[in-house]
């Protein structure tokens, strides 16, 4: 692990060659659940906050933290970017990589990042708290992601004193964080919902089952493409497990009712539906000048026509890499040089062109076919 | 307090068995349990101050500044990193982990209001002891119960109680999620 130029550009150049694991594996319900994530926020017991600590007590929980995290399972080839050193451009690409949250991409202080290759594991340094942890995995597992939360924590408790309290728990720099310092979340996609109007409603029945309902990249930020993060409320006086396991069962009613009105809308609407659906695929598959919102919203479309099984589109695998790598960062990190408004465009155009090229002929869920009268079977999974 | 509880009606104290009884302490000593109903009266005579007991006799001077105090936000400034009441209800963020010590009085009803709990469960670092050890966890929540009933923190004893009771309801000894 190290935070030198060349190294840095190495890193960021291998980034920008794949795809996260987040995005191209396929968990259990991914159609309609992305990614699923849980984040730990720790702090050293004998250091101020990064808020309060003067830069070089940054700079040396930093060295402190990339030391201990070569010893913790599965950490030992991961790699470490300097967040302090890099370019705007390079920092909206981490951050529309969900490597790094924005606060840290915006902050002053001596600050990194360490993240394993498939980018399921990174861990913040000098966030808004010493440590971040934070898991992520591709569609409805929360379980696992906490387990493997888990086991880097235990590893990195092992090893360093964090700032504990027998009452309050683990203390964090924002006292809405304190106890256990998780949030868990998960991103759903829920299409139907929203076009039949009941995506108000429902997210009013999850706030009131102790669930925060966000957009895409999490707190204050927009709901874009149909893509709701759903994540726990509140970190004090319930333990990780029953969090987890109340917000999987939460997610999972979401996704019971938004399988409803797929179902209701493919009863009732299915000409409209199947035009909207394969004229947004028919937009990817020819632009030669597209924005990034406008792609995020035909993707949505594109998803949720592959979750009522429409033939001859593309796979999930490539449409989430179309999603990963549409976004603006990503198509300039791409280009190797900084565009304008127009010609990132255009880029993006023929970069999805050549993905859906690519991807051609895949084939698509189950082959339900257009013809096929029978509801569209949920996914389910453990 | 291992008196046998009396046959009293709930909200009626135990030892004289007229006043209502306006103190519920439970506490956990051994594995056994016990419930104690008291008036302010039989409280006091027990040698327990209700929350309400002393105050009259402090000076109503004093009393006004402290509250007003309490409602400009706190005084004094951690000594963990010199960050002052007011500068966290600026910013929102704490500077250390003693800032949750230095301004525990002002943080326990926001983080009560935020949480709606103020008592971790959960995951606790290794130092800390392993979090299936349910037996001694409780036994030190039996003694923090001791000490905030010494210290007359009648609000904290009662969360106390309510966790004791909630970890011992769980499952066996414990219940705490593992």
């Amino acid at each position: 692990m190290s935070g030198n130029g060349a190294e840095t550009a190495a890193i960021l150049d291998r980034l920008s060659r794949r795809v996260p694991d987040w995005a191209t594996e396929t968990g259990p319900s991914s159609l309609t659940v992305l990614s699923s994530r849980v984040r730990l926020a720790r702090n050293l017991a004998s250091v101020p906050f990064p808020g309060r600590s003067t830069p070089e007590q940054e700079k040396q929980v930093v060295a402190r933290i990339r030391r201990v995290a070569r010893e913790a399972p599965g950490l030992d080839e991961a790699s470490f970017l300097d967040v302090s050193r890099l370019e705007a451009d390079d920092l909206d690409f981490l951050v529309e990589r969900r490597l790094v949250s924005r606060d840290l991409a915006t902050g002053s202080r001596v600050r990194g990042v360490i993240l394993t290759d498939g980018e399921s594991f990174t861990i913040m340094a000098n966030e808004e708290d010493h440590l971040r942890l934070q898991s992520l995995y591709s569609g409805l597992r929360l379980g696992e992601a906490l387990d493997r939360a888990n086991e880097v924590d235990d590893a990195l408790d092992a090893r360093l004193e964090f700032a504990f309290d027998r009452e309050f728990g683990y203390l964090t720099a924002c006292p809405t964080n304190v106890g256990t310092g998780m949030r868990a979340s998960v991103l759903a996609h829920l299409p139907a919902l929203v076009l039949t109007r009941r995506a108000k409603k429902v997210i009013q029945g999850v706030s009131a089952m102790g669930m925060s309902v966000r957009g895409f990249y999490g707190e204050g930020t927009e709901v874009m493409g149909n893509f709701f993060q759903i994540s726990n409320q509140t970190s004090l006086g319930k333990g990780e497990n029953e969090i987890v396991s109340r917000l999987d069962e939460v997610v999972r009613q979401v996704l019971g009712y938004e399988e409803e009105a797929q179902d209701t809308m493919w009863s009732r609407a299915r000409l409209q539906l199947e035009d909207k659906i394969y004229r947004a695929y028919g937009t990817l598959l020819c632009a030669r000048s597209i924005a990034a919102d406008e792609v995020v919203s035909l993707a949505s479309a594109v998803r949720f026509g592959l979750a009522l099984e429409l033939g001859g589109l593309c796979s999930l695998s490539t449409l989430n890499r179309i999603l990963v790598a549409s976004q603006p960062g990503h198509v300039i990190r791409a280009a190797g040089r900084p565009l304008e408004q127009d010609e990132r465009r255009q880029a993006r155009a023929t970069l999805i062109r050549s993905l859906l090229a690519g991807s051609d002929g895949e084939p698509s869920g189950n082959g339900r076919g257009i013809a096929s009268e029978d509801p569209p079977t949920p996914e389910e999974e453990d | 307090m291992t008196e046998t509880p009396k046959p009293a009606p709930d909200d009626t104290c135990q030892d004289c068995g007229k006043a209502p009884a306006t103190l519920r302490i439970k506490r956990v000593a051994s594995g056994e349990e016990t419930e104690v109903r008291l008036c302010v009266a039989c409280a006091r005579a027990r040698g327990i101050e209700s929350p309400q007991a002393g105050q009259p006799g402090a000076d109503p001077v004093a009393l006004l500044f402290k509250n007003l105090e309490e409602m400009q936000g706190g005084t004094g400034t951690c000594p963990g990193c010199g960050l002052t009441y007011s500068a966290f209800r600026e910013s929102g963020r704490l500077g250390c982990a003693a800032c949750y010590e230095t301004f525990e009085k002002e943080l326990r009803p926001l983080i009560r209001r935020v949480h709606g709990e103020v008592r971790h469960v959960g995951k606790v670092p290794a130092r800390d002891g392993s979090v299936q050890d349910a037996a001694a966890r409780l036994r030190r929540l039996n003694e923090d119960l001791d000490r905030a009933i010494r210290a007359e923190e009648y609000e904290r004893a009662a969360e106390l109680r309510d966790l004791i009771q909630t970890l011992e309801a769980g499952s066996g000894v414990g219940g705490e999620e593992t």
